[in-house]
């Protein structure tokens, strides 16, 4: 599902985010991407989503090589990638119901469509009494629902989350972590990058750990402890 | 189809009404520049219109001496016709000239007054087969007895017809200027657009939104500026024609002059140019400040 062949990326100015990468995901897998802070995990997200490009090596994603893709068929590889932020990155002016369907919108998708689906996918994420609701009338755990049902109102095959439980308290974490589980349970694939040693620990998936852009740790079912 | 008009109509009327100094900045210079260009090609018509009837009647006048002979103006005629370059020789006696004043500046009193048979001349109006024998005529009778000057009448309407061409000229280039600063305002305004929707441009990219889909709320909204502006341009032409030259066509009958139907001949083009413009000042800047 995704493959990262020898990827080195330097951005413009010298600073080198990832050193001669080499992993494999395969469908399904729920991954932490750990590692300190400048480790390189974004570079490794943005990577995915081709929002940046390597110096050397090959990137693969959902059965599509990244390197030399034409710039119109970006958009088709986003379709199957959902994406979750620790911003959320809602828009304030929209309802949730607006937010959500508002992926599907502006990919075209007919309105019967948006309007059958996207109550489906609030009721998955427990926010289907939110749905007339603005981001600005709701907590951080019920923001960060509705920025993952915007992520996977479209069913993409994997699914990213940049430090998805940065801004949120250990305890609504732990909410967003089962509901994170139960989409990966559907058979879509988790990207986590993540600083929650808790919620790793707790979890006992696969763990890709980074130091200054090395990959020093890929175990499965690990925990964050740095070398453990 | 439905979800993406009326995400399309609303998206382009938001970014009209948050900028709508900007706008109206953008509409005016549009309207302005394009007012001056179709003024341009307006006079061009025009010069082509009175060029093909006047070029058509004048051709070279040769005036007479009041002391020639009715022997030397018969053979003048005669060897005019003999040259063979010549199509039509009227001859215009002293009366018929005063005739011709008084019909031509009808009203003018004080020209009237002052012009008597007496010293207007008598002539020869002359049309040739082939107007650039100008010279070859001219040189032969310059000096015949009797004639005291040939004139090419072309020459008067040439420097009539430099000045509208310079009055052309001169509209076409602020014109030009005009549309470079209409570019760039619409430049300046999707920048700023652009500015205010970057979050939304920005998940509109993650969940996989067309490159197309999310430049054509910008390109619209400079195509409708540009619209708006070659439209206001427009009016502008069309009330220009139906004051200053209909109140010309009253005074001045003796060309043809541009009509209605011409300026809505040109009112397409503009609109054409406004909206090209627009979309491809729009298009340049998306891909400078919106990466798309």
């Amino acid at each position: 599902m995704i493959r990262l062949d020898s990827v080195t990326k330097t951005y413009r100015n010298q600073v080198t985010a990832l050193r001669d990468i080499s992993v494999e995901i395969t469908k399904g897998e729920f991954v932490f991407l750990v590692g300190a802070s400048g480790s390189g995990k974004s570079t490794f997200i943005k990577l995915l989503l081709k929002d940046e490009d390597p110096d050397r090596g090959e990137v693969y994603v959902a059965g599509k090589r990244l390197n030399g893709m034409k710039s119109w068929r970006v958009p088709t590889l986003r379709r199957d990638l959902g994406c979750v932020f620790q911003d959320f990155k809602l828009l304030e002016n929209k309802t949730v119901t607006e937010n959500v369907g508002f992926a599907l919108e502006v990919i075209g998708k007919p309105r019967q469509m948006i309007v059958r689906t996207v109550p489906e996918v609030l009721e998955l994420v427990g926010l289907r009494h939110k749905a007339k609701a603005y981001p600005g009338e709701l907590s951080g755990g019920e923001q960060q629902r509705v920025s993952i049902a915007r992520a996977f109102v479209n069913r993409p095959r994997i699914l990213l989350c940049d430090e998805p439980t940065g801004n949120l308290d250990p305890t609504t974490s732990v909410g967003i972590m089962k509901l994170l589980d139960r989409i990966n349970r559907t058979g879509t694939t988790l990207v986590m990058a993540t600083h929650d040693q808790h919620i790793v620990d707790s979890m006992r998936r696969r763990v890709i750990e980074l130091d200054d852009g090395a990959l020093i740790r890929d175990q499965t079912r690990g925990v964050y402890g740095y070398g453990g | 189809m439905g979800a993406r008009w009326r995400y399309l109509a609303n998206e382009v009327a938001i970014g009209l009404r948050r900028n709508l100094l900007m706008t109206l900045a953008t509409v005016v210079t549009v309207t302005v520049s394009l007012a001056l260009l179709g003024a341009g090609m307006l006079v061009q018509l025009q010069v082509d219109k009175a060029q093909r009837v006047l070029y058509g009647e004048v051709e070279i006048s040769i005036f007479l001496l009041d002391s020639i002979s009715a022997d030397q103006r018969t053979s003048l005629e005669q060897d005019l016709s003999d040259t063979g370059l010549v199509q039509e020789i009227i001859y215009v006696s002293k009366e018929q000239a005063y005739r011709d004043v008084q019909e031509i500046f009808a009203g003018d009193e004080t020209i009237l007054e002052s012009v008597t048979p007496k010293i207007l001349p008598a002539s020869f109006r002359v049309k040739l087969d082939d107007p650039q024998q100008f010279e070859v005529v001219a040189s032969q009778f310059q000096a015949y007895p009797g004639v005291e000057e040939v004139v090419d009448q072309r020459e008067v309407l040439d420097k009539f017809f430099r000045i509208m061409n310079a009055l052309r000229n001169g509209a076409v280039a602020v014109a030009l200027l005009q549309l470079f600063a209409a570019a760039a305002l619409i430049s300046n305004t999707i920048r700023i657009t652009a500015f205010a929707r970057r979050e939304q441009t920005g998940i509109m990219k993650l969940v996989g939104a067309t490159n197309w889909y999310i430049r054509l709320p910008f390109i619209l909204e400079g195509i409708t500026a540009g619209i708006a502006g070659a439209l206001a341009a427009g009016g502008l032409l069309w009330l220009g024609e139906a004051t200053l030259v209909s109140r010309l066509k009253g005074e001045v009958n003796f060309i043809p002059f541009i009509t209605t139907a011409d300026v809505w001949r040109v009112i397409p083009v503009l609109v054409l140019l406004g909206a090209g413009l627009a979309a491809v000042a729009a298009f340049l800047s998306l891909r400078r400040f919106l990466d798309v």
